[in-house]
């Protein structure tokens, strides 16, 4: 598979947040990040498409849907 | 770009010989022309000897109706999906797609990202059910192995699910290892799941 290289500039609060979600997950930072662009391109194909996309709190079932701008 | 993942083995029922095989990431022209060429007519003929599609399961025949062109041309524009295929003799044995946004449902990795198996299927010729003399065995554990090995590359330890047709539920649980989900209703399947140690044994044992 083809590569191409990027350097990504951080902030202290977004790397902590990396490091955090990568250890939580279990994941490399890379691994991570790639797989947050995934999700967020299904998310918005999704949307694009005219589907809701709904984070339901599972006592109250409670729907907020998620936007994309 | 259609991209070599490795040479693999296959056993030749009718000769008892292994021919080499190779298993490639992301499909092409071949590959799609194998399936509406070879593939779908006999499938489509199979299917519409029985009147339901239960029936047809009994025959291997269920996934007739898969449309495995339009979904891989969704794949080469998507992050969230990634197709491979399976080659040998010069023909297509074996062809699955993978959803790589799905998370865990089972004790133990809910929530926790994993490859999701959505379609997975051995070319007619090789189906026990099919025909009366199956061509190759192991398509369909090669290519399990290759979804483990897609989730260990993309950080997710070899966790991968699928849904079941009914006559392979049997194989999946008892044969290749995977934790039954129990039957999703909004499928009306039945949903297995691989954990990490699960897999590790999966690939180890073959």
């Amino acid at each position: 598979m083809d590569r191409r290289q990027m350097t990504l500039m951080l902030s202290d609060k977004e790397m902590n947040l990396l490091d955090q979600l990568a250890e939580r997950r279990g994941m490399s930072k890379t691994a991570l990040l790639r797989q947050a662009l995934r999700l967020y391109q299904s998310v918005t194909e999704r949307i694009d498409n005219g589907e809701k996309v709904f984070v339901e709190h599972p006592a109250t079932k409670d729907k907020t849907e998620l936007m994309v701008l | 770009m259609k991209e070599l993942v490795g040479a693999v083995v296959l056993l030749n029922r009718m000769t008892g010989v292994f021919e080499p095989a190779e298993v490639f990431r992301e499909l092409d022209h071949k590959n799609l022309d194998d399936f509406e060429r070879l593939w779908k007519p006999v499938l489509k003929s199979r299917r519409d000897e029985f009147p339901s599609w239960a029936a047809a399961a009994d025959a291997n025949a269920q996934d007739s109706h898969w449309e495995w062109v339009e979904k891989a041309k969704d794949a080469t524009r998507s992050l969230q999906y990634e197709t491979f295929a399976v080659e040998c003799g010069g023909e297509t044995q074996g062809l699955m797609l993978v959803d790589v946004t799905k998370f865990g449902r089972v004790d133990g990795q809910q929530g926790r990202e994993l490859a999701y198996i959505e379609l997975l299927a051995t070319a007619p010729w090789n189906r026990p059910k099919f025909v009366s003399t199956p061509r190759y065995k192991g398509v369909g554990r090669i290519l399990l192995g290759t979804a483990i090995s897609l989730s260990v590359e993309l950080g997710f330890k070899g966790r991968i699910g699928l849904h079941s047709l009914p006559q392979s539920e049997s194989w999946y649980r008892t044969e290749a290892g995977f934790t039954d989900g129990g039957y999703d209703s909004a499928k009306t399947m039945q949903y297995f799941e691989m954990t990490e140690a699960q897999a590790a044994a999966c690939i180890s044992d073959h």
